[in-house]
């Protein structure tokens, strides 16, 4: 491939289809001098679901809902079970708890916890999904063949994420041998991952994705049956599983990927830039914010805890593992408005906006709950770009998202705090010194194979990318663990010597309690700043994963010496919804009877990717009104009457954007292999990695 | 600890599972292919994969796929996966009574690979399958381009200057919404309903209905799998509308959505010269294993067929009508399915609740144990391998040797077998999803 020039870009661009997200998704970009201007983001496919619920028996909308989205379907049940409980009065909108007899309402507790359980599964499913399946091969060579080719220009990635020819992952003592292969490994790994989260919710769901055992008033599994203590042993076993992968690959890989793409990053962290060419001076950069989006957040809330609940808002966010709770008008350091919302400021502030939408316009800035279908008008009036709504709180885009949820949960900094030090719990990726000073990273917290495979990448890259750059190790002592080590490889600790002696401060860091990862990418993690920016939402989203499994099975007790009793459990608290459900007595369901006159309520819950609401009317037992609100709308919406453009295409705005001919004077995408992926690609692959960092799903937000 | 080259490439099973194919049925298909290569000394079979109106639930669920290949593969027929893949290589079908399983801690997917018989053999190949063999060219939700470069891929592919070549099998996901077909709401435009990708100019896009008429018409095209109710039979997206409505004067779809075999209907020659391609595999969502077996039994006979007018291959899936294979009157039913992947009802011995059906136990409320009957279980007519299979590594014959080492989690009570785990193993009633007409035809679908 010749080597060409970076050109400038000025006029529009359109990506489409913005790929590795679910559904039909593009956006049309105004550029400047390589900087994006101006942003449209457009939806391409509408289905019409809130016109054929109408008339329906309301619990059919717990299956029909979930066919809105097959990657999130969980949720949508989860919001719709609780919409539909509000208007047979198991709950007073929002979310269904355990039964109160002082109220009257609520669901059995063996209910609450299997559809927490199920819905978490799923939740930790779509994000291992997202960040090794969907996002990553924007950041990641895959292997040069299909389905992974073509793919973008070199120079658009990391020099040690290019797949260097390799067809799979190299491997040499069972360690990869660099990190593109270790990356790989996890990318394959994580398939597997994934399809045990989906065998361990389908013991409860009957089959995943979709679960069939959601029904208003509780569920339908019978816990007299005799498999029921086996299904629970074999969930905890299976999530053990996923949780250790969580902790040792997922999380670690994904606080680091900012280091190697610095742009992408916060102002407060400093990393290096993918293109050598970008920055010549080949040295470490501050970030530059790219996808910082509208600041604004909103969450519903998910997951709901035992106990009794009372009241509106008062202690909701004691009853919920994710919080409920909205945030906006950003001023630098904090928000000039934030709070709890209830129904009636849900009534107030909630609306949806159809101007620039291609939609008949009569409901346009209506409340949700107070529109009764969904016109569709295709005949494309000027301004008119997409089949999504525009839902605004109070006049504003609000981004929704685990992002948002760890921000309204205070599990993550956006104002410059240190992002490993506000994770809550027992997950301690940071070595400290007597005075808790943090040193480095604990060599137990990281996989092995990541480790040896950052080590061996210096061999092959110089500065930036070397060892004393990308990671330093400790002294030479063999100490905690020592045997066991040597147990999960099935090698002598000689035969660890006997080897390429840059393992050697891994192994003596893994083998010795006083030592621990150093280095400027350790640095960059024990030091990690959150803010406002596209690896913060991929951030966000993975210590969320590691958060949830946490509450399934219990919190993460490790790292424990790795030796001949260890298992996944072990690395476990008997704890979390699954201990919960061993011991909760009494049934399953809970009978409401449907009232006969109209009635409106709404349920919410939190999908993977955002704030979901459901909002339903019935009348005489019927479907009357079915609108849903949902997390992509929110993040991925159009303008709104006021011309104010979506959170994310006000993330794409401000970005720069390069393309480069082919140094033989054919201008960016005239000419490529699309076999091979070699020549020059036309570029989008910033704006596919800020759409992405949103995991936006179309399907579900045109439904 | 690092994967091995070949472990890497095992578990990439799971993603050419996008295909369709588990990675054991891939080892014996290579060596099918070294028989007498339908695409070529050096091409490779192509897939491409589309999305239509739908919600990638399909997708998800095949991604999902158990790789437990013991089983009968072709219910009804006694033949397993590795018997019909054992006649795909000229054999006699009567290789392999059981096969590998995983075992262990979870990771060493190859613990069996090592063990006795002949399983070693076939994961030992694997590599040389999934990267010289599979060629999944298009599938937005896995392939790494995006923007123009997918755009462009795509036009490529309609216009046929890339793939005329060499054949290809195109998987459709989700309903077809004509872009003239005005639904419900006559409200006549010339925006898609559903377009997958447009130019980098922002003028030319893809409409859906005309791609998959371009890439299903051609004689390239060797076969047209529509997955998931939503491309076989409209599913959601065509569901109806009431009457009444404020616009909406007609009982119809809202978008005029329809399955891939009706939509072909309409197009004249070309489109019922594609219609003989179809073979459905419905489902919401489809289990991994019904698309694995439809094209396992798709490919076994296209491989192994004879060429004389009137042929039929081994298992007899495909029959030679005007000098091409297409699916065999004689092995599809009337909804386009193969009759033997969607064989026995729901209803029946592989049922967890059916010991409660033969000594009149009924559940009347939701939680309950029992038969579903009086709840509104349709598995009494619902075609579908739910139960014989197991969803979700809930097969049945993991009752005893699971690779998280737990037993028997379907078993009945007072029963010496395990069931395979599906919706009624939750006490959730069928809801005949694999049915044409689906969900019109089925709701509600509790009855409390």
């Amino acid at each position: 491939m010749a080597l060409g020039n970076k050109v400038n870009v000025t006029g529009t661009l359109e990506v489409d289809p913005i790929s590795r997200i679910e559904g039909h998704l593009g956006v049309t970009l105004d550029v400047a001098n390589n900087v994006i201007t101006g942003a449209n983001v457009h939806a391409n496919l509408w289905r019409g679901f809130e016109n054929f619920l109408l008339g329906r028996e309301p619990n059919d909308a717990i299956t029909f809902t979930q066919r809105i989205c097959g990657v999130c379907p969980v949720p949508h049940a989860t919001a719709s079970m609780f919409a539909v409980e509000s208007v047979i009065g198991a709950n007073d909108s929002f979310h269904t708890f355990e039964y109160n007899a002082a109220t009257g309402k609520g669901v059995p507790a063996k209910a609450v916890l299997i559809r927490n359980l199920i819905y978490a599964a799923e939740f930790v499913m779509s994000h291992i999904t997202h960040f090794y399946h969907l996002a990553a091969p924007s950041y990641v060579q895959g292997p040069p063949m299909a389905p992974w080719t073509p793919y973008y220009d070199d120079r658009y990635y990391s020099p040690v994420l290019l797949h260097g020819s390799k067809v799979v992952p190299t491997t040499t003592g069972g360690f990869s041998d660099d990190l593109w292969s270790a990356v790989i490994t996890q990318y394959v790994k994580a398939l597997r991952m994934r399809r045990l989260t989906f065998e361990a919710g389908a013991l409860f769901a009957g089959r995943m994705p979709m679960t069939s055992s959601f029904v208003a008033g509780g569920v339908t599994n019978d816990s007299t049956e005799a498999n029921w203590a086996a299904k629970m042993t074999l969930f905890k076993k299976l999530m053990a599983e996923v949780g250790e992968f969580v902790v040792k690959e997922y999380v670690p890989v994904a606080l680091a990927l900012g280091f190697l793409y610095i742009d992408f990053d916060n102002s407060g962290n400093s990393g290096i830039m993918p293109s050598l060419a970008a920055h010549p001076d080949g040295l470490i950069h501050a970030g530059k914010g790219f996808g910082a989006g509208c600041k604004n957040f909103l969450a519903w809330g998910a997951f709901p805890a035992l106990g009794a609940y009372v009241d509106g808002t008062t202690n909701v966010n004691t009853m919920l593992s994710l919080k409920r709770g909205f945030r906006y008008d950003w001023n630098g350091t904090g928000w000039d408005a934030s709070g709890v919302m209830d129904k009636a400021a849900v009534e107030a502030n909630l609306t949806e906006d159809t101007t620039h939408a291609w939609y008949d316009d009569a409901f346009t800035g209506d409340y949700p709950g107070s529109v009764p279908y969904t016109k569709p008008d295709r005949s494309s009036a000027a301004g008119e770009y997409s089949w999504m709504k525009a839902p605004r709180w109070n006049g504003r885009p609000m981004e929704v998202g685990p992002f948002a949820r760890m921000a309204v949960n205070g599990f993550y900094p956006v104002d410059g705090g240190s992002v490993v030090t506000t994770f809550p719990g027992a997950v301690a990726y940071a070595k400290l010194d007597a005075s808790g000073n943090v040193l480095g990273l604990d060599p137990r917290m990281i996989s092995l194979d990541l480790a040896v495979a950052l080590v061996r990448q210096s061999e092959i890259l110089g500065a930036p990318y070397d060892v004393a750059h990308i990671m330093a190790g400790g002294a030479v002592k063999v100490g905690v663990g020592g045997a066991s080590i040597n147990t999960v490889l099935g090698w002598t600790e000689a035969e660890w010597l006997a080897a390429n002696p840059a393992w050697h401060n891994v192994y003596d860091c893994l083998n010795d309690p006083d030592t621990y990862y150093g280095g400027l990418l350790v640095d960059y993690i024990a030091n990690m700043a959150g803010g406002f920016s596209t690896m913060d939402r991929l951030r966000g989203r993975a210590l969320e994963c590691l958060f949830l499994v946490q509450e399934m099975i219990g919190a993460y007790t490790g790292p424990e010496d790795i030796g001949a009793t260890y298992t996944f459990e072990s690395q476990f608290a008997d704890a979390g919804w699954i201990k919960q459900l061993s011991t909760a007595t009494g049934a399953t369901y809970r009978h409401y009877p449907t009232p006969a006159g109209l009635v409106s309520g709404f349920g919410v819950s939190e999908a993977p990717r955002g704030a979901l609401g459901h909002f339903i009317t019935i009348d005489a037992g019927k479907i009357k009104a079915y609108q849903c609100v949902v997390p992509t709308t929110w993040n991925a919406c159009p303008k709104d009457d006021a011309d104010v453009e979506g959170p994310m295409e006000q993330a794409m705005i401000g970005m720069a954007i390069d393309e480069y001919d082919d140094g033989l004077g054919n201008p960016a995408g005239a000419e490529f292999d699309k076999e091979s992926g070699t020549g020059v690609a036309r570029g989008g692959v910033e704006a596919l990695r800020v759409a992405q960092s949103f995991d936006p799903c179309i399907a579900c937000a045109v439904h | 600890m690092a994967i091995t080259r070949r472990q890497f490439v095992a578990r990439l099973g799971a993603l050419a599972s996008a295909i369709g194919i588990s990675q054991t049925d891939l080892t014996k298909l290579t060596e099918a292919f070294a028989h007498g290569d339908p695409w070529g000394a050096s091409a490779k079979p192509k897939v491409i994969w589309i999305h239509g109106a739908e919600c990638t639930g399909c997708s998800t669920s095949v991604l999902g796929l158990f790789e437990d290949v013991r089983g009968t593969a072709i219910e009804g027929g006694n033949t397993t996966t590795l018997q019909a893949l054992d006649l795909a290589l000229g054999g006699t079908g009567s290789t392999v009574a059981d096969h590998r399983t995983l075992h262990g801690a979870g990771l060493n997917v190859d613990a069996a690979a090592t063990g006795a018989g002949a399983e070693g053999v076939y994961v030992a190949n694997i590599a040389d399958v999934l990267v010289d063999i599979i060629d999944l060219k298009y599938h937005e939700t896995v392939m790494g381009m995006g923007g123009d470069l997918a755009y462009q891929w795509l036009k490529d592919a309609r216009e046929a200057t890339d793939l005329n070549a060499t054949p290809y099998v195109l998987v459709v996901e989700g309903a077809v919404q004509l872009k003239e077909n005005t639904g419900a709401w006559n409200s006549a435009g010339d925006v898609s309903w559903c377009s997958i990708g447009m130019d980098g100019a922002g003028t030319a896009e893809h409409d859906f209905a005309e791609t998959v008429l371009d890439l299903a018409e051609r004689d390239a095209c060797v076969a047209v799998v529509p997955i998931g109710q939503c491309a076989t039979y409209g599913g959601y997206p065509g569901a109806k509308v009431p009457a009444g409505v404020a616009g909406v004067t007609t009982n119809a779809s809202n978008t005029g959505a329809q399955g891939v075999y009706d939509f072909l209907t309409d197009h004249g020659t070309v489109g019922v010269n594609a219609q003989l391609k179809v073979i459905n595999v419905p489902g919401c969502p489809i289990n991994p294993w019904w698309l694995v077996l439809t094209l396992v039994a798709w490919l076994v006979d296209f491989v192994n067929i004879a060429g004389a007018e009137g042929s039929v291959g081994p298992l007899g899936v495909l029959k030679i009508v005007g000098g091409k294979a297409v699916p065999n009157a004689a092995a599809v039913d009337s909804f386009q399915r193969l009759k033997a992947v969607y064989s026995g009802t729901v209803h029946g011995v592989a049922c967890p609740r059916y010991p409660a059906f033969l000594q009149n136990k009924f559940a009347t409320r939701p939680g309950a144990p029992g038969c579903l009957k009086f709840l509104g279980c349709k598995g009494v007519f619902t075609k579908s391998t739910c139960g014989p299979h197991g969803w979700n590594g809930q097969q049945r014959h993991n009752d005893l040797d699971w690779d998280q080492g737990v037993a028997a989690i379907n078993k009945p009570a007072g029963f010496a077998t395990a069931r395979g785990g599906h919706c009624t193993t939750a006490g959730a009633p069928c809801m005949a999803c694999t049915e044409a007409g689906y969900p019109d035809s089925f709701v509600p679908f509790v009855r409390f």
